[in-house]
């Protein structure tokens, strides 16, 4: 390990570079790249099985890497490429699990003295620390008690102090709220929020959880099939999704593949164009479009540029979802939000918001687009 | 591979793996790899290799051979027929029912596995023999039974069903009512849930503990030695001690039989591992529930008397003509009250007295069994749980293998093995090769529970303890450790009671000088001194079982122990 | 957890260690233990040369000694059967030695390489208790008064048992167990499996037990009693016989000495064996009291394994 080689930019937290992953012959992982600076936090979010886990515990150090390399706060932890690996317990870590795995034979505040302990702080030091960090999480005065007298979220709450007790330069959250019910979920990633803002923690957040990973994330990394399809911030995601599955996962509205006939965008088997040619992209004959919510707009029946028969209406608090098909210009169901209820079989015109529609490329492979996280 | 490297660095315990191998291929292959030579090599005791394989050839060609492998299988099954007979419905009243005293019967079927099989035999023989117990004092004479295959078989159904017991108890503990009770929301009667959804869930745990009863009984030596001899019945065992006992010694001929009972004991115990990977819904349900459990209402006398009969057979009655043998002046004198008295006793524990120092031998070499079992078994277990590559295959072959190994072959392997002269230091004629021998007998007790304990604990565990900066020696210390220790403190209490009166491996391999109880018993009865050898059997009985029994009930997890 | 088991193993290890107390011979015997003990306490107490003791029977001791062939242990060798004293003579295995304690012992009873310890004889086992008439000789027991009342020590089993079996087929062909089995006699196994239910009264006695384990149960007031045969019995000499292979030849020799010395013979005799030197007293019957079969080893041996066949054929093993 020369200095020069062990060394990576001392402002990322976490960097990750080109790391594959197998178990047996199956490739869990494929090439992820990233970089989270410090002070950050970035969610990897995506359906199970698609490796955000697996990148979690090869950060942590609960893995070591097939190919690529990982670095902590500018040094080097393990690359494939030389063998060279730093076990877990070097690097400093804390880390919040989803089964928050406290340890049933010791106290909670045994649970949370621990990483304190393994870094030879003293006692009395440890004490205060401890009930400091029970304190944060609004379990003050719970050192005593043992982990199987608490609740699911309590216990979470004491995996929480455990891993930020030590203040560690990074945190690492292994979907700490999935199973926990979703009140509970709701109120914890606000209490989460506010901790990782008061600390100023770096973490690393893993979550299917699209909204836990949008109302506490810097960037989020959406991951698909061991590939990082996209990473940026929330807003961008949003605004910008790279490829229509980001789109469909963060069910940002309805994607459709669509061919260009005459001077208009047809849905196969229509009998009417969806839109006009003029409103996609030139040069091409197919692409697929992102209708998102905000590109449709209820208007009255016969106006509006399409055609549409209420399917169902669902009322969610402050909105109604109503859920569209459009019989002429081709059999997909659409979903809009809307301030009033509509009866199923109900027929409304909609008005096209051209800027709020995206295109994407059809058939070709998407290139991937991993832009650097806003700063 | 570089990953497999990697990987292996992660747990960054390879010396600590590679001496458990070690000291595993030391207790385990080494003595196994010499049976294997013997069988092959008839001269291999003189440190020669001529004639290969005649040894061989001559014991499988004795026509009795065949008779000697059907009867023990044959023995085998009727135990485990008589196990799951007796046992089962003992489980099922235990577990799903209000069964009023449930703890106490939990603590008589415990103690049929204290009581050595070849004691609990001599107390059949005294009790249902012409003028024994039973007739001396009802008229009744039950040698006709006694002395027949059934008899063997009741007898030693006795001494093992307690494992079926626990097995029963735990995994119905396990499965619980619950899916029992859908059933009946679905129409099924109480009987037919029971019989259609609440037994099947319980067969996978229910068919390891049969095997494992299967496997104890064609290893057992004194109950088919004593009984079956009568009867005409020779077993596999029964016919390794001949070829060894017996003038002229046929030490390949004991090899080659050996390694056929080997072979059988490695059928049931793969088996056995089979059915449990397959399906083991003990293990997927978790924590046992709390369970619901149902009156018995009209039932409850009968059932009682039931228990109270099994009790009385399995425990009381061995203990009873144990003792009573041990009490009586002498033999011929009977039950008569005149004929009473303490002096096998005083005998025993007058200062000096060889049954001292023997009792003292064998309290020593079973805890040091059980410490020495407890923290191999329980290191071998989380490397075989735990590990990755390729290693770990080899650990876990070598931890189980002493399951299918009777002590009567480890005996002659160590023999074999650790008196070859070009050893530099041997154990041999050492109190440690007896050591060796209970170690490598009982390792797969603690092997098993620390399986299932660490099976029970999930990963994230040692993950959090590992990212928040322990190191994996002291992740297994501070961690995984304490969370096994209960499990392991059964297991070893389990070898400690065994060990301490192990008499079949401890006749061949004592150094020279040196007594252990079962030794001791043995010489006694040997020598026609029935009662003394009872009355060092009734304190070593007392001693074994109650010193667990205290530590158990201080933990309380009886039922932890088989 | 780990460290407290791991001393507390250390420490009983080391207690063990210090039970195998270095020793200067090695003594393998087939004998009463409580012999054993007494000669050997007796031993160190006269020279100060330690001994230690490997006492089971006399097939468990050879299997120990084939097992050991390789790298040999033992020094000195009491065996309860002259056969096995032959047997290692006739493979070389044995060192000539001749104590000068042995002159009073008869010839019959010594040879180049091994000398007799005691003599055991083999008798009928009788239980006062039981109900029949007193056996005289072996004929008695196929009358019907000891019907299922008889167990006969398995000649597979005992070397001295064999000779018995022998020696009496010899004379008399097989009439006598023929008759023995049709009156219910069973084969009990080894010769306590035979005596132990005698003593409780479950058989009224046993044909052909080893006579001085039944004298010490009777001295300690079992109600039996040892009937020595008119018709004649057979006696089994216990052979002493020291090693080649020993590395300690003078100490094994002076132990051979001990035994046969005047203080040796007596505990001999206390413990009911008959001694080897015909000028200690011994309270109990002996070789001049007994009238003995004529043992032909020479014609015998070679045909044990068909002698035990008809015998097992007999008794419908």
């Amino acid at each position: 390990m020369s200095g020069i080689s062990r060394r990576a930019e001392a402002a990322e937290a976490v960097t990750v570079r080109n790391v594959s992953q197998d178990y047996g012959t199956s490739r869990v992982l494929n090439g992820v790249d990233f970089a989270l600076p410090t002070g950050q936090v970035m969610a990897l979010l995506g359906p199970s099985g698609c490796g955000k886990t697996t990148l979690l515990r090869l950060v942590a150090g609960l893995l070591a890497p097939s190919i690529g390399s990982v670095g902590i706060a500018g040094n080097l932890v393990a690359d494939a490429s030389t063998g060279f690996f730093l076990p877990p317990e070097k690097r400093g870590l804390g880390m919040v699990f989803q089964d928050y795995a406290l340890w049933p034979h010791m106290t909670i505040g045994e649970n949370v003295a621990f990483p304190l302990e393994m870094r030879g702080i003293g006692r009395s030091e440890r004490e205060t620390r401890v009930e400091a960090a029970l304190q944060r999480v609004g379990l003050g005065g719970f050192g005593a008690r043992r982990p199987s007298d608490l609740s699911g979220g309590q216990q979470q709450r004491v995996a929480i102090a455990r891993a930020i007790v030590a203040e560690p330069g990074l945190v690492l959250f292994d979907e700490p709220l999935s199973n926990l019910d979703r009140e509970l979920r709701e109120q914890l990633v606000g209490e989460i929020g506010e901790l990782v803002a008061t600390l100023g923690l770096t973490a690393l957040y893993v979550t299917h959880d699209q909204a836990e990973a949008f109302s506490l994330a810097d960037s989020v990394a959406v991951m698909r099939g061991g590939h990082i399809v996209q990473a940026d911030s929330p807003e961008q995601l949003v605004a910008q999704p790279a490829t229509p599955d980001v789109a469909e996962f963060l069910k940002l509205g309805t994607v459709v593949e669509v061919e260009a006939h005459g001077d208009g965008w047809w849905l196969p088997g229509a009998v009417e164009a969806l839109l006009p040619r003029s409103l996609g992209p030139a040069g091409t004959d197919d692409a697929v479009l992102l209708l998102t919510r905000s590109a449709l707009r209820p208007v009255a029946s016969g106006e509006g540029q399409l055609q549409a028969v209420v399917r169902r209406s669902q009322f969610r608090g402050d909105h109604h979802l109503l859920t569209l098909v459009l019989p002429r210009a081709g059999e997909i169901e659409l979903s809009l939000t809307s301030d009033r209820r509509a009866q199923p079989g109900e027929r409304l015109g909609l008005a096209l918001v051209p800027e709020a529609l995206r295109w994407f490329a059809r058939s070709r492979p998407v290139p991937v687009r991993l832009s650097e996280p806003a700063l | 591979m570089k990953a497999g490297a990697a990987t292996g660095r992660i747990s960054g315990t390879g010396p600590l793996f590679w001496a458990v191998t070690g000291l595993l291929l030391l207790l385990v292959a080494f003595p196994l790899a010499f049976i294997i030579l013997q069988a092959i090599f008839p001269e291999i005791g003189h440190a020669s290799l001529a004639r290969p394989f005649s040894g061989m050839v001559a014991a499988l060609g004795d026509w009795k051979l065949l008779g000697m492998a059907r009867n023990t299988v044959a023995l085998g099954i009727m135990v485990m027929a008589g196990a799951a007979l007796l046992a089962i419905p003992l489980g099922v009243f235990r577990v799903l029912f209000r069964l009023p005293l449930g703890r106490f019967w939990d603590l008589c079927f415990l103690v049929p596995f204290m009581i050595p099989p070849y004691i609990a035999t001599l107390g059949w023989i005294m009790t249902l023999q012409p003028r024994g117990y039973l007739q001396q004092l009802t008229g009744i004479n039950g040698a006709g039974f006694l002395f027949s295959i059934p008899g063997v078989a009741f007898v030693m159904v006795l001494s093992t069903f307690p494992v079926v017991y626990f097995a029963v108890s735990r995994t119905l503990e396990a499965v619980g009512q619950r899916y029992g009770d859908v059933a009946r929301v679905f129409g099924a009667s109480p009987l037919r849930a029971f019989w259609r959804i609440t037994l099947p869930l319980a067969t996978p745990g229910l068919a390891a503990s049969l095997l494992l009863v299967f496997a104890m009984a064609i290893e057992e030596y004194g109950t088919p030695a004593a009984l079956g001899r009568r009867a005409g019945f020779d077993v596999l065992v029964t016919g390794v001690d001949n070829r060894i006992s017996d003038w002229p010694i046929d030490l390949s001929g004991a090899a080659v039989l050996s390694l056929l009972l080997v072979g059988l004991s490695l059928i049931a115990f793969f088996t056995q591992l089979r059915i449990l990977s397959r399906r083991n819904y003990e293990t997927t349900g978790g924590k046992p529930q709390a369970i619901e459990r149902r009156p018995l209402g009209l039932w409850t006398v009968p059932v009682l008397l039931f228990f109270a009969f099994a009790a009385f057979i399995a425990c009381a009655v061995p203990l009873l003509a144990i003792l009573a043998t041990a009490l009586q002046r002498t033999l011929s004198g009977g039950l008569a009250f005149g004929n009473f008295g303490l002096q096998n006793f005083t005998e025993i524990w007058s200062q000096g007295s060889d049954g001292l120092t023997a009792l003292m031998s064998s309290l020593s070499l079973g805890v040091s069994t059980a410490l020495i079992t407890g923290l191999l078994g329980a290191l071998a277990s989380y490397f075989v749980v735990r590990g990755t590559g390729r290693g770990r295959v080899l650990l876990d072959a070598l931890s189980v293998l002493p399951n299918a190994l009777p002590g009567v072959v480890v005996a002659v392997g160590l023999i074999l093995a650790w008196n070859q002269p070009w050893l530099p230091v041997s154990p041999y004629n050492t109190p440690f090769i007896l050591l060796i021998a209970y170690c490598c007998i009982l390792l797969p007790f603690p092997v098993r529970y620390a399986n299932a304990a660490f099976r029970q604990i999930g990963t994230s565990l040692e993950s959090a303890a590992r990212v928040a900066g322990a190191g994996p020696v002291v992740t297994l210390r501070r961690i995984l450790g304490p969370l096994v220790a209960p499990s392991m403190v059964s297991a070893m209490l389990l070898v400690f009671a065994v060990a301490s009166r192990e008499l079949v491996a401890s006749i061949l391999v004592a150094p020279v000088g040196m007594t252990t109880v079962a030794t001791f018993i043995w010489r006694q009865f040997e020598q026609g001194s029935v009662g003394l050898g009872m009355a060092m059997a009734f304190t070593a009985i007392l001693i074994t079982t109650a010193l667990p029994l205290i530590v158990l009930i201080a933990m309380r997890r009886t039922r932890m122990v088989l | 957890m780990l460290k407290k088991s791991l001393l507390s193993t250390l420490v009983i290890a080391g207690s063990l260690v210090s039970v195998a107390a270095h020793a200067d011979i090695t003594i393998y015997t087939a004998g009463p233990a409580g012999l054993i003990k007494k000669l050997t306490d007796g031993f160190t107490a006269d020279t100060g040369i330690k001994t230690d003791v490997f006492q089971s029977t006399t097939g468990k001791v050879m299997a120990r000694i084939e097992a050991e062939a390789a790298n040999p242990v033992v020094d000195v060798l009491i065996s309860a059967s002259w056969d096995t004293a032959n047997d290692f003579t006739q493979r070389g295995l044995l060192l000539p030695y001749t104590s000068p304690n042995a002159a009073k012992v008869p010839d019959f009873l010594k040879s180049e390489t091994a000398v007799a310890q005691g003599i055991s004889a083999l008798g009928i086992v009788w239980n006062t208790k039981s109900g029949t008439p007193k056996p005289a000789d072996w004929a008695d027991l196929t009358r019907p008064e000891y019907k299922d009342l008889v167990n006969i020590p398995d000649p597979a089993q005992s070397g001295s048992s064999f000779e018995l079996t022998a020696s009496l087929v010899a004379k008399d062909g097989w009439d006598l167990f023929k008759k023995l089995n049709d009156n219910g006699a069973i084969i009990a196994g080894a010769n306590a499996d035979a005596l132990n239910p005698v003593l409780q009264g479950a058989k009224a006695a046993v044909f052909g037990a080893v006579d001085y384990i039944a004298m010490g149960s009777q001295a300690k007031g079992e109600s039996i009693e040892v009937i020595f045969p008119a018709s004649g019995t057979v006696i089994a000499p216990r052979p002493m016989m020291i090693f080649k292979s020993s590395q300690h030849q003078d100490e094994a020799r002076k132990f051979i000495d001990y035994v046969l010395s005047e203080k040796g013979q007596k505990e001999v005799a206390a413990t009911y064996l008959m001694p080897a030197r015909t000028d200690i007293p011994a309270d109990r019957p002996l070789i001049s009291d007994l009238k003995i079969l004529p043992v032909d080893a020479g014609s015998i041996y070679p045909k044990r394994d068909e002698t035990l066949a008809t015998f097992a054929k007999t008794f419908g093993k």
